[in-house]
């Protein structure tokens, strides 16, 4: 079942053209990989499916709602921004209730709480201020944020920067689970690793412009490629009018 | 959900180093005007080193001698010449020195001469206080002196050195009539009643303002706005909690320095004794107060957190209260030297459209009865509140909040109905 749609969306920043007009579909329980060089919009289409920007033209649904029905996008979705911090002079474990209460009222509040616990591993560390944590334990505090709340959507940008490979893979193997549990994915990043063992399918974006789109398995077929860099190379490498 | 936010914001905001560092600040503030007081109670009670040299060893000369010793201190006068001058140099005091013929030339009509060599230890503020009190010992011995010497040429009516005195006196001021008031009396009085006024506003500016930018500029520097607008909240009510929250925690903030500074000013003023009761104000005039100085306060926040929005990050933010705080300086100096209704009509225009003005003006309005300008003050402020807030919702759903772009479509749609709509 399709959950996500995007048809012809445009942004426009002036005279900059951030989105030429990008269309993907992304269906339920799917880990979706949305990759690109830097500047090529990943982040500005994905601040537009998480209702922070305006979109210029084009359509976007979310689960059968129009992308102007913030409110009702906002109760199902989770976004984690690449390079997010946190509220430095809060605990661990406030940062986690401040935003429980958002989704959440009584007793779901506790159980939310515990599961965001769960996931973070931060154990008694959530008692410190978040200014103490490493790079690390703040990604893992802000993945635990996103994915507490069991979003219908959650849409991560570079959802494992700054983590070590033992993390990483945790979050990583999350991710997959929640995905079979059918929670949607819609994921950026530079990792091609990451990319080629997390997501179903992916979209290449370049300039604005979708260039390329299908499952892995079949772009590595289409382009006798034995990874996604290669794949990614080959497609953006190619195309001079890009 | 805005309490979600106000909670955060206050738990943010209002940290451990930060009250620490101002009940510290506080304390320092109370213990110097408890020092001031104490020096000043010092002074009056324990008088001035005096040294006096009587050159001229006349009846006159003694007399006047004696006078001046009536105002030194008891201990000091006790000890001998080398000690005296050894205390003098470490208390600061001075020598006068009655000089040859000061009885001559009093009885021939002509003036008596004096030398006074003055010693201080130092130039602060207390180490003049004892030459003041010498100053004063000479002009009250030169009153003692001249009382003696007419007893002494037998006129006995003491008056004629004080010969009348201002039995009633009326003040007219803008309608009003005050019985045995002078200006100088009502001056200091309505001082005493307005000046606090100015300083809250002062105060709960710099704190709560400085508070609100530095939330933004934090908000920026953490890049945690962008997680905090996809939260299902609607954005009135973010920008509402910010500005709350940071009042809030501003009032707190602003609630201990004020104890600190209240202990300060009453250091100062707690040996000036006389105070007319010209106006006892009412309790509704107190909520009048209130009600406007809370409502300036919104104002001031507001015009704070739209500041913020162009902050950077927190570094930058920290510059950014500096125009707030100079809105605020220009009504309290404007209202400070000249009344509002004797300004001329661009003055007055100024100080009425900045929002900080009304409460700073409303007490001594409400002093003179003018209840209208409190109310229109009020309302005026309220309206401004609301508008910012307005402007602020507005601008947190364009995309400018996150790129610091958008308002290009403003100029150039023609649909205006478009305009803020994702």
């Amino acid at each position: 079942m399709v959950v996500v749609k995007v048809e012809n969306l445009k942004k426009n920043f002036g005279k900059v053209h951030a989105l030429k007009g990008i269309s993907f579909e992304v269906n339920q329980g799917e880990i979706f990989g949305l990759i690109g060089p830097n500047g090529a919009g990943k982040s500005t289409c994905l601040r537009i499916l998480s209702t922070i920007l305006s979109k210029s033209e084009g359509n976007v649904e979310i689960f059968g709602y129009d992308i102007s029905k913030k409110m009702e996008i906002k109760r199902i979705i989770s976004y984690l921004p690449e390079d997010a911090g946190a509220y430095k002079n809060l605990k661990g474990i406030d940062y986690l209730k401040f935003f429980v209460n958002f989704f959440r009222n009584g007793r779901d509040i506790e159980k939310t709480l515990e599961y965001g616990i769960e996931i973070s591993s931060l154990k008694d560390r959530l008692n410190d201020k978040i200014d103490t944590y490493s790079k690390g334990m703040m990604r893992r505090l802000l993945i635990a944020r996103s994915l507490m709340i069991e979003p219908k959507l959650a849409i991560l940008d570079e959802p494992t920067s700054g983590l070590d490979v033992i993390n990483a893979t945790r979050i990583r193997d999350l991710i997959k689970q929640k995905a079979k549990e059918g929670t949607t994915f819609i994921v950026s990043s530079h990792n091609m690793l990451e990319v080629d063992y997390l997501c179903d399918r992916i979209s290449l974006i370049n300039e604005g412009l979708i260039v390329e789109s299908g499952s892995v398995k079949k772009l590595k077929e289409k382009y006798n490629a034995e990874n996604i860099e290669k794949i990614f190379i080959k497609v953006v490498g190619e195309r001079d009018d890009f | 959900m805005i309490f979600n936010i106000i909670k955060k914001e206050i738990k943010e905001l209002l940290n451990r180093s930060t009250i620490i560092s101002l009940i510290f600040v506080s304390f320092v503030l109370g213990y110097i005007g408890r020092y001031v007081s104490n020096a000043e109670k010092n002074a009056e009670i324990n008088d001035a080193n005096i040294v006096i040299i009587d050159k001229d060893s006349t009846e006159i000369s003694k007399k006047f001698s004696d006078l001046i010793l009536k105002y030194s201190k008891g201990e000091f006068e006790k000890k001998n010449f080398k000690d005296q001058l050894e205390t003098l140099k470490k208390e600061g005091g001075a020598i006068i020195s009655i000089e040859k013929g000061f009885q001559d030339a009093i009885l021939k009509g002509e003036k008596g001469e004096l030398k006074v060599e003055w010693i201080l230890k130092g130039t602060g503020l207390f180490d003049f206080m004892s030459s003041d009190m010498i100053e004063k010992c000479l002009t009250y011995s030169k009153n003692d002196l001249s009382k003696y010497l007419l007893i002494e040429e037998g006129i006995k009516k003491e008056n004629v050195l004080d010969p009348f005195m201002v039995k009633a006196q009326d003040l007219k001021v803008k309608e009003k009539t005050f019985k045995n008031v002078n200006p100088k009396t009502l001056y200091s009085f309505l001082g005493n009643q307005t000046n606090f006024v100015p300083v809250i506003i002062m105060m709960l500016l710099v704190m709560s303002g400085g508070m609100i930018i530095s939330s933004m500029g934090m908000e920026k520097e953490n890049k945690t706005l962008e997680t905090l607008l996809t939260m299902p909240v609607e954005r009135r009510d973010i920008v509402l909690g910010k500005i709350i929250g940071g009042g809030i925690v501003g009032m707190v903030m602003a609630s201990i320095y004020m104890t600190g500074f209240y202990n300060y000013v009453k250091g100062f003023s707690e040996n000036v004794s006389y105070m007319p009761d010209l106006k006892v104000f009412y309790f509704s005039d107190y909520i009048l107060i209130g009600v406007s100085i809370f409502l300036s306060l919104l104002s001031g926040l507001s015009m704070c957190l739209l500041l913020g929005l162009f902050a950077k990050d927190y570094k930058s933010a920290q510059t950014l209260t500096m125009p707030v705080s100079i809105l605020a300086i220009i009504p309290m100096f404007l209202t400070m030297f000249k009344d509002f209704n004797t300004l001329s009509l661009p003055f007055r225009t100024i100080v009425f459209l900045i929002p900080f003005s009304h409460p700073m003006m409303a007490m001594k309005l409400l002093f003179f009865d003018q209840y209208n300008m409190v109310f229109y003050g009020i309302l005026y402020n309220f309206l401004f509140f609301t508008i910012l807030v307005i402007i602020l919702v507005y601008i947190f759903n364009t995309d400018y909040i996150i790129t610091g772009k958008g308002f290009e479509r403003f100029f150039k749609s023609k649909n205006p109905k478009r305009f803020g709509v994702f």
